[in-house]
């Protein structure tokens, strides 16, 4: 990996609602607010900055969401228009590189070593990008650049919306150590209240803090890696489609829940949208993992190999209920994700001689599906156990 | 209960009823073994509630008796037991055993003997008799093709069927398929179990190289026989498919070829493929020859010809490396004819120069 890497981080703007804002002028301006009507369960999956202001945020209950901004325009969205506005942006990265990781539905990074020669330096690379995503897509991108992931991911949430900043290796210190250590990768409640009785609370502390007492807190290998990052040092690579590792989605469960049909039923719904993306890439799988977090943080994973690579919807739920089946303590369950590692294109398949009527018929079904899907949307058809779940926020990607 | 046996025999009796123990037994009586003494031998009786298996030998039996001894902890006693004699003396009222070999002593609780599975009761309506030798053969070359499946259980056992013109013994997949058959067994009262493959696979390990072997089928139940052990199974039930439905009539092509050079030549194509053996290996055959080769992104290709003898049209065709493997090997012989029906259809091998066994193996494709 070159030592002088330009990662370029590029997030759209309050995406679902100003895709929104785009198609009806009349909302501009007005505090809009995805994810359902104020009186369902379910979450805030994106809102305007002007319904920002009025403090609501993602991943908000919509209740809570309509107490603090009763006058908000609340809307269901539509997540095959989104998606579409999507591959647009995502068509505008690809003309500058073709390292591009998409980290979800409006988030990318790109790799610009070596494309500076070509189309000009980072700032302006990324300028250029940002008012292409103006000018086709019609809404606005912040951008960081930086010289790893970590740090551009950082850089374009510093000047939210519409931001550019650029993070040059001497000002790393200066940007990032008075940032709360919750922004750190891999932080969250649980890790930051063991760093805060340490007495550490900006990503400063932690990188003058002494490495060994770190470990002896959280563990050699995350005090490590928390270590380097709040120095700014950061190797992972851009890692594009190809070399996409794994597929999974999450589920955080509203409350903690130790009904085990429920849980089914959100796996199953995980399984139908992980089978759906990777037939979307034209991918298959050999591995299904489950990942299962208990309302303690307990965290397990267990993996399962298939006799043949699957991007069926059902050989990975059948996989993966059986991995939970078999690991489930009857304990309250705080979030559950199945992903499909050991992808390949072209899968090798073993012919039978006997009636292989089941898997034909699955084949057709997901076949079937996929073209609805495609034509009406996300969330036109789902499995019957799978329907109450249907919700327009999609799911967290790890 | 006082007894007297050698280290050496007491091992190789624990060792055969421990294929019948479970490793997660549902109920603790399972990991059990029911130790009987009387006259001058002593019987060991392991029972899964699937599976039990019985074995007797000599011992200097002081006391007759019985007790249930947790089968680990024993055959682990036994196994590592300082001298060569062991005795061992059961305290009902303690409900333990000791254990006493050379200077070393062990105490060995007991299990409670009433909650030790009843033996399964059975009754055998028809009995076949053959060299041990010649099952174990039978075992060998139709195991691979046992499934491990659960969606259609039948297929999780081998067929065995004693009829007017022979024995004989299927296992089937739904990708291979494997039938050995022999005239040593002949009966005018004919009679098919499917065995489940556990027994298969245990009756494979425990038989021997000469002696008898008797065959026992009744309605839900199989006994076999021999070398002093008896070994009951439960049968699965239901149908099991008729094979002749899934082997074409005529080939589109035949070849004769070395088993073991072909073996060998796929042994070496599995190295470049990312996943070993599971990997797959494409076969190209055409004038007189046959081109093994294999590739993988990760580590490279391979390419090699064969010669053969062939017989109608040149093909090409992919294999799962492992499962072609296991049919080359379970053919047993020098030379195998294998007919092939295109590239997407079943082919067949059969050893040259005897008749008594095929196997069918399914390509695989690129999808």
């Amino acid at each position: 990996m070159p030592q002088n890497r330009t990662i370029l981080h590029v997030d759209l703007d309050a995406f679902f609602a100003s895709i929104e804002q785009r198609d009806h002028p009349h909302l501009r301006g007005l505090p809009v607010i995805i994810g359902g009507k104020p009186d369902q369960r379910g979450v805030v999956s994106t809102c305007s900055y002007e319904a920002r202001r009025f403090g609501v945020r993602s991943a908000m209950p919509l209740t809570e969401a309509y107490r603090r901004c009763p006058h908000g325009v609340f809307l269901p969205g539509d997540m095959a228009k989104y998606r579409a506005a999507s591959r647009q942006v995502f068509a505008i990265f690809h003309r500058f590189t073709p390292a591009v990781e998409p980290i979800s539905i409006d988030e990318a990074f790109l790799d610009l070593t070596g494309c500076t020669g070509l189309f000009g330096d980072p700032e302006t690379i990324a300028r250029k990008i940002k008012e292409l995503i103006v000018k086709e897509v019609g809404i606005t991108a912040s951008a960081g650049i930086a010289h790893n992931k970590f740090l551009a991911k950082i850089a374009s949430d510093l000047q939210k919306p519409d931001g550019l900043v650029w993070i040059k290796p001497e000002q790393v210190e200066e940007v990032l150590h008075p940032l709360p250590i919750e922004r750190l990768w891999g932080v969250g409640p649980k890790t930051a209240a063991k760093l805060n009785n340490l007495g550490i609370r900006t990503i400063g502390d932690l990188a003058r803090f002494d490495q060994q007492l770190l470990a002896r807190a959280l563990g050699a290998v995350t005090a490590q890696q928390l270590h380097q990052l709040a120095n700014g040092i950061d190797q992972r690579p851009v890692l594009t489609q190809d070399e996409i590792k794994s597929m999974g989605h999450e589920h955080t469960f509203a409350e903690d829940t130790a009904d085990l049909d429920q849980v089914l039923a959100v796996l199953l719904r995980l399984s139908e949208k992980v089978g759906r993306r990777l037939r979307r890439e034209k991918l298959q799988g050999r591995t299904v993992a489950l990942k299962l977090r208990y309302h303690d943080f307990t965290t397990l994973t267990r993996h399962a190999s298939l006799r043949e690579a699957t991007s069926l919807d059902q050989d990975i739920y059948q996989a993966s209920r059986k991995l939970l089946l078999k690991v489930y303590n009857g304990q309250p369950i705080r979030l559950i994700g199945v992903s499909v590692q050991n992808l390949s294109r072209g899968a090798i398949r073993q012919l039978s001689f006997l009636d292989d009527a089941t898997h034909a018929k699955q084949k057709k079904m997901a076949q079937a599906m996929d073209q609805i899907k495609n034509r009406y949307g996300e969330n036109s058809i789902t499995y019957a156990s799978g329907i109450d779940l249907i919700s327009n926020r999609p799911d967290n990607e790890p | 209960m006082i007894i007297e046996v050698q280290r050496d025999i007491f091992l190789q009796m624990l060792q055969t009823v421990g294929h019948a123990i479970p490793l997660k037994p549902v109920m603790v009586a399972l990991s059990g073994v029911l130790l009987q003494a009387e006259n001058d031998h002593i019987t060991l009786t392991s029972n899964n509630l699937e599976m039990s298996i019985t074995v007797s030998g000599e011992a200097v039996v002081s006391e007759p008796g019985e007790a249930v001894i947790p089968a680990k902890i024993l055959t682990e006693a036994v196994r590592r037991s300082p001298a060569d004699k062991i005795s061992l003396r059961h305290n009902p009222g303690r409900s333990s055993i000791t254990f006493q070999s050379g200077s070393a002593q062990m105490e060995i609780l007991t299990l409670p003997l009433e909650e030790f599975p009843e033996p399964p009761v059975y009754s055998l309506q028809h009995s076949y008799t053959l060299p041990q030798p010649l099952a174990k053969d039978m075992m060998r070359q139709v195991s691979f093709a046992i499934s491990t499946e659960e969606l259609r259980p039948v297929l999780t056992g081998a067929y065995w069927t004693f009829g007017e013109e022979d024995t004989r013994l299927t296992a089937l997949d739904g990708f291979r398929l494997a039938c050995r058959w022999s005239t040593y067994v002949t009966t005018d009262k004919p009679a098919s179990a499917i065995v489940p493959g556990k027994a298969v696979r245990d009756l494979l390990r425990l038989l021997g190289d000469d002696g008898l072997l008797q065959v026992g089928i009744g309605d839900n139940y199989a006994a076999f026989d021999f070398s002093g052990i008896r070994l009951v199974t439960r049968l699965l039930e239901g149908n099991f498919p008729d094979i002749n439905q899934f082997i074409p009539e005529n080939y589109q092509t035949r070849i004769v070829v070395g088993a073991d050079e072909l073996w060998q030549a796929i042994e070496r194509a599995a190295l470049v493929c990312k996943d070993g053996q599971n990997g797959s290996v494409k076969l190209n055959i055409n004038d007189d020859k046959i081109a093994v080769s294999a590739q993988s992104m990760e580590l490279g290709r391979h390419y090699e010809e064969i010669p053969i003898q062939q017989t109608g049209e040149g093909l090409e065709i992919m294999f799962n490396i492992r499962s072609l493997i296991e049919v080359l090997r379970s053919a047993a012989a020098a030379e195998v004819t294998i007919d092939f029906h295109g590239s997407y259809g079943p082919c067949i091998c059969r050893p040259v120069g005897q008749d008594d066994y095929f196997s069918l193996l399914m390509p695989v494709r690129l999808t």
